[in-house]
């Protein structure tokens, strides 16, 4: 009995030890197996149809994963901030069906207006594909990172991104001078004038300025008469963009008389078109350019 | 004068240039995903997405061009020889505006978003109101009334395209709008074929049926009358068949011009002037012209989609002056 | 084959184009209907035919109701060949006459024998084989009133109307168009002209109809017809009745 009791006692450890690294292979085999797995559900032939989304898949998901993004982005006066190198190295569609389908995408994202039909086209034929809705705030922009963060399986990184976000503009907007918001005119294309309730009109007041539309109190974007323009004096304008370098109907009405004065006397800055198209982080582009021209302002006056 | 080719000899001529054509269709596709590459993919065991392509892709994009183009150029043979006037298309009628206001519609209100065949059927609804409109104005008078009654129709439609475009809540809609009135049929499903195919053949039918008395009414309304010509029966039959099947096919493809206006023209020497031979060879015709264009569109692949209807403008306005160029000492006889 | 209309009127809102007109036209008879411009002449033609709407009367063909045929049965019993003598297309002359076999065919054949048998016969009686490949736009007006006038015999209906088929032609062509009337009514056909030249209604009709103002107010033979008084109170002309004018 003493002689089965001792073995017994050995082999008790051993089958402990045995037991204890058979869980501890079965656990971590188990975590390896879901993260592997987990791996596996994660999209990994990405394809982003839209100017918008092409960014924010680009902050938050592996180059490897990604399929293609619109050509747009890999245009230079398309190009997101910061993120030209990545952009130029990637396969590009041109939200063609045909495209699109031969490049095996497992999940695919569009915009709610971009290529409605190849849109319906693929998802008839059962393509998973996430919709965004264009973003009219900066709140909208985080929904949409989050969502993107949701689909593609990096939550993780999209947190991060926008925490990245928030903590670059709460830099900027901490160099902002105190005071009353003076009015910043972005007359190089008067098209269309922003006003409240726009993305535009969200990051002009994150950077310490009021829209002309916020000035003359109307939401959305409208065409604004001349009369109206002259009436507020703004403290900031804008008349040029890399997309106005041809002439149109816009640009000509800056070489108007009654602007003329305005304009010769109003300090300027450039904005690049494409750092307001999109709710995405490229808006600091914006919001930089702002933020300086508030302080620069500032130091004008205090002098 | 007798025509250079028999008749019989002609529509297989056409039918033969539409069946290359239709095929050179099929196996063009973008740059990146053009001929090679598909070849490319059959070989390299991605047949299934090849063959996915070509059914689901090509296949209807194919289908809907060729019938369109015949929808166009029967519809503009047809008003043509019934309104007796070489520069008449389905445009004057005011059938492809009353369906682009339809669509337009359907893209303003958001419902093509919900519904994506939202916008065709209401395309549809659109040039069916347009006809019955035309047809109670035109009761009782003649051609002229006929022919104010569609361009008055025409502006009407677009005025309210314009105000949609005006109200339009934000530029990505209302670039929406813009880019579908360019006419286009990239990326149209099996779906919008098995809408618009069988109303555009029950048009062509409809048209079919008016075929001797335009003929007749070469002569002008009162001799075609004395002929036994029933003018009205002729006018609903010309009417409701262009309102039907350009109306569909404007439902599903946007603006598309010139075809009517232009292939008519070309053709009606090699037909003898004939107008019931014209219906056929214009039908033939203008699905050929039609399909070359859409694939040019591809190959021409510019960074932006080219449009379908601006192409076949920019190709049909000139082409168009230049008949007029060489033609004007007859027109004048 | 005889047509005749009683008591037929066309007004329009309170004005009154025709009033109460009653004729009648037969086979182996050139009729010659005449009257001053605006007397309504072409407006009783097209309600004869059914091609403008009558406000009363009714017309009848060997006894039925005229209008009560179908489009096909009033085309192929009376032909018809109006003022207008534009044609929209640049058709040849023989297609054109071929047109007039429309109410014969049926469907989407082609012509048949009979129809190409009925133009050859058309294009014998006015003399236009000649012309058959031109394209009509290109002929002159009396090549054009001839071949539109085969268009019309190429029918071969029994009854024949036509209005004014000798306006704008010079005298040669005029007197060749007349006879080519009169030869068919000697065939048998019963042919109805609207017609302005007097001299040449007196010479070749059997019967003229004249109307003034809506109403029919002569009918029978030429020299009936055509007396001084009618003529001054008519026609408002001064003059003695057309004399007999020798022959060509």
């Amino acid at each position: 009995m003493k002689y089965a009791c001792r073995m017994g006692r050995r082999s008790a450890r051993r089958f402990h030890v045995t037991a204890f690294s058979l869980a501890l292979l079965a656990i971590s085999g188990m975590a390896l197996f879901t993260a592997a797995a987990d791996a596996q559900t994660r999209p990994q032939r990405i394809v982003s149809m839209n100017l918008c989304t092409d960014e924010l898949l680009m902050r938050v998901v592996d180059p490897s994963r990604i399929a293609s993004i619109t050509y747009l982005s890999q245009q230079p006066v398309n190009a997101p901030l910061g993120l030209h190198a990545i952009a130029s190295r990637l396969k590009v569609n041109h939200g063609l069906a045909e495209e699109i389908l031969m490049q095996d995408p497992d999940l695919i994202l569009a915009g709610r207006f971009t290529s409605t039909t190849a849109v319906s086209l693929l998802r008839k034929l059962g393509y998973n594909i996430v919709v965004f809705d264009p973003e009219n705030t900066l709140d909208d922009m985080r929904v949409n990172i989050r969502k993107l963060g949701e689909a593609v399986g990096e939550p993780a990184r999209a947190e991060q991104v926008i925490t990245d976000f928030d903590t670059r503009l709460a830099g900027l907007q901490a160099q902002i001078p105190t005071g009353e918001k003076p009015v910043f005119a972005d007359i190089g294309v008067n098209n269309y004038i922003a006003g409240d309730n726009t993305l535009y009109t969200h990051i002009v007041n994150a950077s310490g300025y009021r829209t002309l539309g916020q000035a003359l109190g109307f939401e959305g974007y409208r065409n604004v008469p001349l009369e109206e323009v002259l009436s507020i004096k703004p403290a900031l304008i804008s008349t040029a963009t890399p997309w106005t370098t041809p002439p149109s109907m816009s640009t000509m009405a800056l070489r108007h008389p009654a602007l003329r004065a305005m304009v010769e006397n109003t300090p300027h800055v450039t904005i690049p078109e494409r750092y307001s198209t999109c709710g995405a982080p490229s808006v600091l582009g914006a919001v930089e350019i702002l933020v300086r021209a508030r302080k620069a302002s500032a130091a004008r006056v205090m002098r | 004068m007798k025509p250079p080719l028999p008749y019989p000899l002609l529509i297989a001529g056409l039918v033969a240039l539409v069946g290359i054509l239709a095929f050179l269709s099929m196996i063009v596709g973008p740059a990146t995903a053009g001929t090679f590459e598909l070849f490319d993919m059959m070989t390299h065991g991605q047949a299934n997405t090849a063959w996915m392509i070509m059914r689901e892709v090509r296949l209807p994009r194919t289908a809907l061009a060729m019938l369109v183009g015949m929808t166009l150029g029967m519809a503009g043979a047809a008003l043509q020889g019934f309104l007796r006037n070489p520069l008449a298309d389905p445009g004057v009628v005011g059938v492809s505006p009353a369906a682009s206001l339809g669509a337009v519609l359907a893209l303003y209100t958001g419902l093509s978003a919900q519904f994506p065949l939202a916008l065709p059927l209401m395309g549809i609804l659109g040039a069916l109101m347009c006809a019955l409109l035309l047809q109670g104005l035109a009761r009782r008078g003649g051609v002229l009334t006929l022919v104010l009654a569609g361009v008055a129709i025409s502006s009407l439609c677009a005025a309210a395209m314009s105000l949609a475009l005006n109200l339009s809540p934000n530029p990505y809609a209302a670039a929406e709008i813009m880019f579908w009135l360019m006419g286009s049929v990239t990326d149209r499903s099996m779906d919008h074929l098995l809408l618009a195919g069988p109303l555009m053949a029950l048009g062509w039918i409809i048209l079919a049926a008016s075929a001797r008395s335009l003929d007749a009414l070469s002569l002008g309304e009162e001799a075609a009358a004395g002929l036994g010509v029933n003018l009205a029966r002729t006018r609903t039959l010309v009417i409701t068949g262009t309102a039907i099947s350009v109306g569909a096919g404007t439902a599903v493809t946007g603006g598309i011009g010139f075809i009517g206006l232009v292939v008519p023209h070309l053709l009606r020497p090699l037909v003898g002037h004939t107008p019931s031979r014209l219906l056929l060879a214009s039908a033939l015709g203008g699905g050929a012209l039609l399909l070359a264009a859409d694939t040019l569109v591809r190959i021409l692949m510019l960074g932006p989609e080219l449009k379908l209807g601006v192409l076949t403008a920019l190709i049909g306005a000139p082409f168009f002056l230049w008949l007029i160029f060489r033609a004007r000492t007859e027109l004048e006889s | 084959m005889r047509l005749e209309a009683k008591g037929l009127s066309v007004s329009i809102r309170d004005r009154s184009l025709v009033s109460d007109a009653s004729l009648h036209i037969a086979g182996g008879e050139l009729v010659g209907l005449i009257g001053p411009n605006g007397a309504g002449k072409s407006t009783l033609l097209r309600a004869l035919l059914g091609i403008r709407e009558k406000s009363a009367g009714d017309i009848q063909l060997d006894g039925q109701d005229f209008l009560a045929m179908s489009g096909r049965e009033r085309a192929s019993a009376v032909a018809f060949l109006p003022q207008e003598r534009r044609v929209e297309w640049r058709l040849p002359a023989y297609d054109i006459v071929m047109l007039g076999r429309y109410p014969h065919q049926v469907g989407f054949g082609g012509p048949t024998p009979e129809d190409r048998a009925a133009v050859e016969r058309a294009l014998d009686a006015v003399d236009g084989h000649s012309l058959r490949d031109r394209p009509v736009a290109v002929l002159s007006g009396g090549e054009r009133t001839r071949i539109l006038l085969a268009r019309a015999l190429a029918v071969e209906s029994p009854i024949l109307l036509v209005d004014e088929p000798i306006a704008a032609l010079d005298p040669y062509h005029q007197l060749h168009v007349m006879e080519i009337l009169r030869e068919r009514a000697r065939d048998g056909a019963g042919v109805l002209a609207v017609i302005h030249d007097l001299a040449l209604a007196e010479r070749f009709m059997d019967r003229l109809i004249l109307m003034d103002a809506s109403r029919i107010v002569a009918e029978g033979a030429p020299i009936e017809v055509l007396t001084a008084e009618r003529l001054a109170a008519v026609y408002r002309i001064a003059g003695s009745p057309p004399q007999r004018i020798p022959a060509a």
